[in-house]
This record gives C-alpha cells, structure tokens and sequence, in this order.
C-alpha cells in the first residue's frame, strides 16, 4: 500500500486544467486553420472537369464543327489541362463577355484569342502566353489596292466590338483610316466577301489566316501589322494561384518541346505556307510566360 | 538614507579618496558640475536645451526620405524625454538620477544635433520634383527619337557627388497588349566636367550616377528599346542626389 502525498490533489486539479486549456487552445488552433483552409477556394481541377469558353467563329483557333470543337485554342487547352490531369469541357463565349464569364463563375477557364494586357491582368490570372500574333489586314484575294500601310488610307477597314484590335486602330495615328464595328466577326467577314462594303478586316494575323483556310477568296496582306504583339493567355479569374502556376508550369513544357508547333502547323496549316519564320513570329518565348503569368502586373 | 556620495538634503559631493593634484582637480570639477545639476533653478535647462535644438532643427530642415532621420529622431525623443523626467523628478532622495537624466539629457541633445549636421551636409535631397523631361511622348524603339531629363543649378545649390534615378516604363495604352516584358532603357548622363556614364534599365529600374564634386547641371538621355510597334510612356518616379 502507497500512501498518498497532500498535495496530490491539487497537483491533480492543476493537470486537469491544464489539460483543458491546451485541448482548448487546440481547438482554436484547429477551427482557425480550417476556417484559413475554406478562405482557399476550391481546385478548378478537384472533379477531373474544367468549364473552359472559347470561341464557335473563328477557324484555325477556335470553331465548332459537328457539335465539336477544334483550332489552336482548344487545342492548348486540352494539352495543359491533360498535363494537370483534368479535361475541358468547352462552351461558347462571345469576345465581349470573355471577362464576365469568369468573374462571375460561368466557366472556369477561357481560352479564346484572349490578349494579356496591364489592364486585363488586374482583374484576371493568365497563364500565358501560348502564342503570339501581331494584328493585321486581310482582304479580297483579287483586290490589289492594298499593299503597304499607306494603302490603307481611306479605305473602310471592319473590325467588331471586345477585342484590343478594335481599340488599337483607334489611335491618332489610324486617324485616316475609315474604320468601322460590326457585332462579330462573321458579319465583317460577310461585308468583305459578300457585300463588298469593306475593303478590309482586321484583327490579329493569327485568327485571319484561319479564316482565309475557310475563305480562300480572301487573303492576309503580310507586310501590315498595327500595333504590338498581341500575347494570347489562358484567363480565369483571381483567387486561384496554385492553379494558374499548375497551367503555366504545363504550358512551359509543352512550348519547350515540339508539341507545340506540331498542333499549331495542323490547326493553322496556313501560316507556315505563308510565313518562313512562323515560329520565331507566333510562338512565344518561355521568358514571356514567366513575366506575364500569374501576376498582378508584368514582371520587368 | 541617501545614496553613495550623496547627503540627507540630497546635494551630492565626492568624497574623494585619491591622491594628487589632477585627481582632485578631477573631483573639484565634478562637484561643481554636480552642484550645478542639482540647483533647483537648473531643472528647466536640459530641457531647454532639447526644445531649442528641436526649434533649430525644424527651422532649418533639409527634407530628403525620413529614414535617414531615425538616429536624430531616436536621440531627440531621448533628450526631450529624459529632459521631461528630470523636470518632474523633484523627489529629494533622487539625487544620483537627476544627475543621470541631466547628464543623458544633454548629450542626446548634442548626439541629435550631430546626426542632424550630418543630414545636412551628406543625407539624400529628394529632387524628384525638379527633374524636367524634353522630348514627345510616347516613346517607340526608333534609335532618333529620345528622352531628356535634367536637373538645373537649382536643384543641385546642395552639394552632392552622386544622382540615384528611378525610372517607370508604362505602356502607353494598358487596355492594348502588353509590351513591358521586352522593353528596356538605355539611359547616359552628359554632363560637362563629369565623365560620360550609361547604364540600361528595365521598367522601374534604378541607377546610380557618379556627379563628381560640382555638378552645375546635369543632363541624362534616354533610349528606349523595345518591341516592334510598341509605344511607352517613361517618368521618373524617384530622383535623389546622395554622397555616395
């Protein structure tokens, strides 16, 4: 038999509620932590199925044919999203609700000739870029006006509504080009072929080649660019930065190996006939894609 | 019951036990330095002293970042406050610490005044005001078309041997695509009785100019290299003259 020392109850008592506070304390540790966790939103990856908006008009990068999709754009996509070990599932997104469908969660990535500007970049994430394009002209096949920029003049150049393109030909310099808006790009393209009240379109050399592969009664005039190059990105909205480092990551190795000139030369078979230098002009350098993706701003 | 060296009416003097004339010279110093401290019609001196160190110091400040304040600030607060303390010590046991906050008081206020010559003399000049840009805008990669930036006399009356300049690169329209990733700046200093220098930027880069003793003037050019058919805006968003 032991005898029990006086103090033991009391030792006791203090054991007890320090055990209390520290199971306590663990407890707020534990509510705290998880409260942090659920700040983070969910993965866009977590079920295997990404919403991705991308364009139905536009051959070579993005247009829907028997109910499926195919061009450059989606292309990129499924490649990145395959390498994060999800799949796209793709939707129709008009040029002017690009930013809109991610803010508010419609879909969780775009990939749709979507330039990367300072602008853009405060309210989205890009991964990007996954090609590069300058824009320029594209007009009838026959038509021989046009030739150098100073031809340009006068004549009614179609551009449409939500693209930097039609903003870019906004600037003083274009003063004494007759530019006009039409809603989309299928209406620009019909008064160029069809109606003949433009004598040109423009947007980005990239999406005109494609539409001169459906069109070959029309053609890009190669020696006229406007602006600077435009740096295609993959958007989604803030407040995912694991993931968009996840899709530039993927995007690095596949513009690093020849996967990424393989499925530009299928979706876009006419740039290479048409430019020697395709690749030094439309795919972008690694360099790039480290300054611009997932960031707030560029990186200098 | 007083403390060591000190008496029951809380004067204080030495009671010395070394021998020789330059030791007792030593003590006899002391205590009137003592006597003095302790005199009830001193209290206010010290900080006296501290505030009129602070009127000058306000009077005559020179600007420039405030960082480079933090010592004569540190050792104003330490005058002024030790200052203060002794003003409200009137306890008549505290003889050895009214003594201490005098003496501490006093030599912050000469630390202070110190570290605020130094500002004057050697701290950074803002002049980011005073920094005049020539030349249109927006700039494009064409090697003719360039940017001045000067600084005249005025801005230079301060004597300084060295110019840090930090310049911001913009896109001129952000709404249109980005060309910061592959724009930089070559900037030259071309100033007379200095040596030619240039160094390259990127945007919001920073560099650093050797003056030399007198710079009257000073002139910098600037070339932007960048992308086909970029156009940027460039400022300078921190111009500073230090002693480097």
């Amino acid at each position: 038999m032991t005898t029990r020392p006086e103090n033991t109850a009391p030792t006791r008592r203090t054991a007890r509620r320090r055990a209390t506070l520290l199971a306590a304390v663990l407890a707020l540790g534990a509510l705290t932590a998880s409260a942090c966790a659920d700040d983070q939103p969910p993965s866009l990856f977590a079920d295997g199925k990404v919403l991705v908006g991308t364009k139905n008009d536009q051959p070579g990068t993005a247009v829907v044919r028997n109910y499926k999709f195919s061009g450059f754009d989606t292309t990129v996509a499924r490649q990145v999203l395959k390498a994060v070990g999800a799949k796209a599932d793709f939707g129709i997104v008009p040029s002017e609700d690009r930013r809109a469908v991610l803010t508010d969660k419609t879909k969780d990535l775009v990939v749709a000739t979507y330039s990367i500007t300072v602008d853009r970049m405060k309210a989205l994430d890009f991964a990007g870029p996954y090609a590069t394009t300058y824009q320029g002209l594209m007009v009838r096949r026959n038509d021989n006006r046009i030739k150098k920029p100073d031809d340009v003049n006068g004549k009614r150049v179609c551009t449409w509504p939500g693209t930097t393109s039609a903003t870019t030909l906004e600037g003083p310099q274009y003063d004494r080009i007759a530019v006009y808006e039409q809603p989309d790009a299928s209406t620009c393209i019909n008064d160029l072929k069809v109606k003949k009240t433009a004598d040109a379109v423009s947007t980005d050399q990239m999406i005109l080649y494609g539409f001169t592969q459906e069109n070959p009664d029309l053609k890009v005039v190669p020696d006229i660019t406007y602006g600077s190059a435009n740096q295609y990105g993959i958007a989604m909205a803030k407040g995912h930065r694991q993931d968009c480092l996840k899709l530039r990551d993927a995007l690095r190795e596949y513009i690093g190996d020849n996967t990424w000139s393989q499925d530009f030369a299928t979706s876009l078979p006419s740039i290479p006939k048409a430019d020697a230098t395709w690749e030094t002009d439309f795919k972008p350098r690694i360099e790039t894609v480290d300054s611009l993706s997932c960031r707030d701003r560029p990186r200098t | 019951m007083t403390g060591p060296g000190g008496t029951r009416d809380g004067a204080v003097h030495n009671s010395s036990t070394a021998h020789g004339d330059h030791p007792i010279a030593a003590n006899h110093i002391k205590n009137v330095i003592i006597r003095w401290v302790m005199h009830p019609n001193a209290r206010w001196v010290p900080l006296l002293v501290a505030c009129t160190g602070l009127v000058i110091a306000g009077s005559t400040w020179p600007d420039g970042p405030a960082s480079q304040y933090t010592l004569w600030g540190a050792l104003a607060v330490l005058s002024v406050g030790t200052a203060a303390a002794r003003m409200l010590n009137r306890s008549p046991r505290g003889a050895r610490v009214v003594g201490v906050l005098s003496l501490v008081s006093v030599l912050a206020a000469v630390g202070a005044w110190l570290a605020f010559q130094n500002v004057r003399t050697h701290g950074e000049i803002d002049v980011t005001g005073q920094v005049h840009t020539e030349g249109s805008q927006p700039l494009d990669d064409s090697a003719h078309r360039t940017l001045t930036l000067r600084l005249d006399a005025d801005a230079l009356k301060e004597p300084r041997n060295s110019l840090r300049l930090t310049l911001a690169i913009d896109d001129h329209d952000p709404a249109g695509p980005t060309c910061l990733p592959d724009t930089s700046a070559t900037v030259s200093l071309l100033t007379s009785d200095v040596a030619a220098q240039t160094e390259s930027l990127r945007p919001g880069g920073t560099a650093d100019f050797a003056l030399g003793a007198r710079a009257g003037s000073v002139r910098i050019d600037l070339r932007l290299h960048t992308a086909r058919g970029c156009r940027m805006d460039v400022r300078a968003t921190r111009a500073v003259l230090h002693d480097g």
